[in-house]
C-alpha cells in the first residue's frame, strides 16, 4: 500500500500538483482511516490531503483514474504506463481515424484519463508559443465556444487531411502547393519532384530573411547615452550617431531528430534544410534516434560539404542507430539524459535544443523526467512536430507529455512548417 | 496522531441531512478526516454553496460551540488574536495608586523605586488583562469548540502567515506571556471563496475540499428538503433555470442559499409556473445584481 502510495505520489508530482512530504504522510494516516477497500473513500482521502488547489484536485482525479483503475486484462507494463502518463501532465484523446492509434483507440474503454483541459503546466519561464494552426488543446475558452459556434468547414478530401488550423480556409481546386504538400501522406512522383525542387528556394529565402535580420544586428542600434561624449569635438552638435552592437552570442544547437518510418521524409528535408544554418552558427551538434540516439554530427557535416549519394544512406549508415527498431522516444529521452551521453553534455546552459519527432512512442512509456532533465540543461527548446495540429496527443503519441518543457512547438507536416521552425531557431540563434 | 473515534462518514452524512442539509460523500469524509487527522480542512468554491453551513452544522455534530472569525482586509493579530484591555489597566492603576505609592515610598532613588516596580508591574499584564479574540479564544476554550475561520482569501497575507503557527501547532505567542497552547485542539474550518490564490503554506497545513455548485439532481434534493411545500415540477422547472442562470454570463452566479430563498419566496406566492410575470415578481430573491437581472429576465423573455 504504502508503496503505491509512493508512486501515485511521485506520478503526482511528475504531473505538476506539488505534494510535501508531510502530506505525504498526511495521506498515508489518512488511508489508516478509511476504508481501503472501498475506491471512492481512498480517492476522497487521498483527494483532501494531497489535492490543495482546484486545479490540483483536478489532475488528481484523472490521474486516480489512471492509476487505480487500469483497463481490465492490461498488463502490468500497461497498467505502469498509464499512470506514468497521467503523470506527465498529459493525457490523449483517441482519433479513430488515426493510423498510429494503438489497438484500442477509437473505443470507449481505451479513452485515456485526459488532462487536457487542465492548463498545461509550465515547467520553463515564459509561454509556449505553438506556431500551428488553432489545436482544441491550446485554444482558450472564447476561441473554442468561437469555433464551436462557426458553422462547421466541409471535410478535407482524403490525402489532403490538413493540419485543424487550416480547416477553415477555403479548399481550393487547384492543385497544392509544394509547400502545403502533407509530408506523411503517400505522394506521387510528381509531387516528390516539386518537393525536391522547392527545398532551395526555401533555403533561399530562410537565408534572406535570416541575413536581412544579421545584418541589421550587425549594425547595431544607435547609443544615445553616446551621442554627447561622441560629440563632443563639434560642441555637443551630433555630426556622428554612435552605434551599440549586441553582444554576439554563438549558441550551441542540439539538433535531436527522429529518423523513424514515419518521419522520414520530413526529418530528412528538415536535416537538409537546418544543417546550412546550423553550420553557420558553428557548434552545432545533430543526434539521429528511432529508439536510441545516435550523434551523426560528423556524418552529416561531409554529407554537406560534399553531397555523396542520398541522405537517407547517410543516416542508414550511422553506428548505433537502427532504423528498423519500433519508435521509442522514452527510451531514447533516458538514454540521452545520461551523464556520459554526448547528448547530454552538449546540452549547456548556452544550447538550443530542437527536436523534431511526432511524439509516437508505440504506447512506451514516455519518460518524460529524462526529456525534463535534457530541456532544463538547455536555454531554450523547439520541438517540430511533422504531423498535423489536430493529430496531436492522439492515439500513442506523447507530445502533451513533453511540451511543458518546450519553449516553441511548431507544426511542421508540410514545407512551410518546417521553414517556419528553422526560421524560429534561426531567430533563437 | 489522529482520533481513533472519529465519527463515520456515513454518521456525518445522516445527521447533516437531519437538519436539512445534503451532505455530498466527499464533504463527509473530508470531515471525517479532519477529525481524525487533528488537521484544519480549508474549503474553498464561488460563495453560497454552503460552506460556512458545513461549520456550522460540524459544530452542532459535536455539539461544540462555533467561534467565527470573519476575516476582511487589514485584519490584524490585535483583532483576531487578543488585544489588551487598556481601559481596565487604567482602572486598576487609579485603583492602585495608594498601594504603588506605599510600594515605593522606602526607595531612596529612581532606580530603588524601578527595582521595587520590578515584578510588579507585569501583574497588568496578566492573562486577568487580556481580551481573547477568536483565534485566542478558541484555543483557551475548555469546552470543544469548532473554530470558523471565515473567508480567508479576503485577508492580507501577513495575516495568513500568522495564521500558520495556529494552524500547524494549535499553539499562540504572546509576547508578554510566550507561548500558549491549545487545552484541547479546536476544530478548525476555514473557508475561501477563491478570490485570490492562497500561499502553498496555508493550503499544506489544511486538508483540502473544493465545493462546487451541486448538480441538478442534488440541487433539486436540496430545495426538496428545505422547501417541501415546492411542487416537485416547480422545484424541477427551478433547477434546471438556476443551472441555465449559471451557465450564461452573469456577473454572479447564484449559490445554493439564494436559490432556496427563490425557492421559499416562489412558495410564498403560490406560484405553479415559472412564467415571465412570476420571475419578474420573485427573481430578486435569486439574482442580487441589476445587470444580471435584467439579462436573465431577457433571456427569459427571448425563450418563452
Amino acid at each position: 500500500m504504502i508503496e503505491s502510495l509512493q508512486t501515485f505520489i511521485a506520478a503526482l508530482r511528475a504531473a505538476g500538483v506539488p505534494v510535501s512530504p508531510a502530506e505525504a504522510i498526511d495521506a498515508a494516516r489518512a488511508l489508516a482511516v478509511v476504508d481501503v477497500g472501498h475506491r471512492d473513500d481512498v480517492r476522497l482521502a487521498l483527494r483532501a490531503t494531497l489535492a490543495k488547489t482546484r486545479a490540483g484536485a483536478d489532475r488528481f482525479e484523472r490521474l486516480f483514474a489512471a492509476f487505480f483503475a487500469a483497463p481490465k486484462g492490461a498488463t502490468g507494463r500497461r497498467r505502469k504506463r498509464s499512470a506514468a502518463r497521467g503523470a506527465g501532465g498529459g493525457g490523449r484523446r483517441t482519433d479513430p481515424s488515426d493510423p498510429h492509434a494503438g489497438p484500442q483507440a477509437g473505443t470507449g474503454s481505451s479513452r485515456k484519463p485526459s488532462l487536457i483541459d487542465a492548463e498545461p503546466r509550465r515547467a520553463r519561464p515564459g509561454r509556449l508559443t505553438i506556431l500551428a494552426g488553432q489545436h482544441p488543446v491550446f485554444r482558450t475558452a472564447s476561441e473554442r465556444q468561437a469555433a464551436s459556434s462557426a458553422p462547421r468547414p466541409r471535410r478535407a478530401a482524403p490525402g489532403r487531411a490538413s493540419a485543424a488550423g487550416r480547416a477553415a480556409r477555403p479548399q481550393s481546386a487547384q492543385p497544392a502547393s509544394p509547400r502545403r504538400l502533407p509530408l506523411a501522406a503517400r505522394l506521387t512522383r510528381d509531387q516528390e519532384e516539386m518537393l525536391e525542387r522547392e527545398v532551395p528556394r526555401l533555403i533561399r529565402e530562410i537565408r534572406l530573411k535570416s541575413s536581412r535580420r544579421w545584418r541589421r544586428a550587425r549594425a547595431g542600434r544607435p547609443w544615445i547615452a553616446r551621442v554627447m561624449r561622441t560629440n563632443v569635438g563639434t560642441g555637443g552638435v551630433p555630426f556622428l550617431i554612435p552605434l551599440r552592437r549586441r553582444r554576439q552570442r554563438r549558441p550551441r544547437i542540439v539538433l535531436m531528430v527522429d529518423v523513424s518510418w514515419s518521419v522520414l521524409r520530413a526529418s530528412s528535408l528538415f536535416l537538409r534544410m537546418a544543417l546550412g544554418f546550423v553550420q553557420d552558427a558553428g557548434r552545432a551538434r545533430v543526434f539521429l534516434f528511432v529508439d536510441r540516439a545516435a550523434e551523426a554530427t560528423e556524418q552529416l557535416a561531409a554529407w554537406l560539404r560534399q553531397p555523396d549519394g542520398e541522405l537517407s544512406d547517410v543516416i542508414r549508415r550511422i553506428p548505433d542507430l537502427d532504423l528498423m527498431s519500433a519508435s521509442d522516444y522514452g527510451r531514447a529521452f533516458y538514454q540521452a539524459a545520461h551523464a556520459r551521453h554526448a547528448l547530454r553534455a552538449a546540452a549547456r546552459r548556452d544550447a538550443i535544443l530542437v527536436v523534431l519527432g511526432d511524439a509516437r512512442g508505440n504506447w512506451s512509456d514516455p519518460q518524460a523526467f529524462a526529456f525534463e532533465q535534457l530541456a532544463q540543461a538547455c536555454r531554450r527548446v523547439i520541438w517540430l512536430s511533422p504531423e498535423p495540429a489536430a493529430r496531436w496527443d492522439t492515439g500513442d503519441s506523447d507530445l502533451s507529455e513533453y511540451l511543458p518543457w518546450c519553449d516553441v512547438v511548431c507544426e511542421a507536416g508540410d514545407l512551410e512548417g518546417l521553414s517556419r521552425g528553422i526560421e524560429e531557431l534561426v531567430r533563437s540563434l | 496522531m489522529g482520533s481513533p473515534l472519529a465519527p463515520d462518514a456515513a454518521a456525518i452524512a445522516s445527521a447533516f441531512e437531519k437538519s436539512g442539509f445534503i451532505c455530498p460523500p466527499e464533504v463527509a469524509t473530508s470531515l471525517r478526516l479532519s477529525e481524525a487527522l487533528n488537521k484544519p480542512l480549508l474549503l474553498e468554491g464561488p460563495p453560497g454553496v454552503g460552506k460556512t453551513e458545513i461549520a456550522k452544522l460540524w459544530a452542532g455534530f459535536h455539539a461544540a460551540d462555533l467561534i467565527r472569525l470573519q476575516c476582511y482586509e487589514g485584519l490584524d493579530e490585535a483583532r483576531a488574536l487578543y488585544e489588551w484591555s487598556y481601559g481596565k489597566q487604567m482602572l486598576y492603576a487609579q485603583l492602585l495608586r495608594e498601594k504603588v505609592g506605599d510600594l515605593i515610598a522606602s526607595a531612596p532613588d529612581l532606580r530603588g523605586s524601578m527595582a521595587a516596580l520590578r515584578g510588579q508591574a507585569d501583574e497588568f499584564f496578566s492573562r486577568d488583562f487580556l481580551l481573547p479574540r477568536p483565534l485566542l479564544a478558541a484555543i483557551l476554550s475548555e469546552r470543544a469548540v469548532v473554530l470558523l475561520i471565515d473567508e480567508i482569501d479576503r485577508s492580507d497575507e501577513e495575516f495568513e502567515a500568522f495564521l500558520l503557527e495556529v494552524l500547524s501547532d494549535y499553539q499562540v505567542s504572546i509576547p508578554e506571556l510566550g507561548t500558549i497552547r491549545a487545552r484541547q485542539i479546536p476544530r478548525m474550518i476555514l473557508t475561501s471563496n477563491d478570490t485570490r490564490d492562497l500561499s502553498d503554506a496555508l493550503r499544506r497545513r489544511c486538508l483540502y475540499l473544493y465545493v462546487d455548485f451541486p448538480g441538478r439532481e442534488e440541487e433539486l434534493r436540496i430545495v426538496r428538503a428545505r422547501v417541501p411545500e415546492l411542487p416537485e415540477e416547480l422545484a424541477r422547472r427551478v433547477v434546471a433555470f438556476v443551472a441555465s442562470v449559471r451557465k450564461s454570463e452573469v456577473r454572479r452566479a447564484p449559490g445554493v442559499a439564494e436559490v432556496v430563498d427563490w425557492a421559499r419566496a416562489l412558495a410564498a406566492l403560490s406560484a405553479s409556473a415559472l412564467d415571465v410575470e412570476t420571475l419578474r415578481r420573485s427573481l430578486g430573491a435569486l439574482i442580487k445584481n441589476r445587470d444580471d437581472l435584467e439579462r436573465v429576465l431577457r433571456d427569459a423573455v427571448r425563450h418563452k
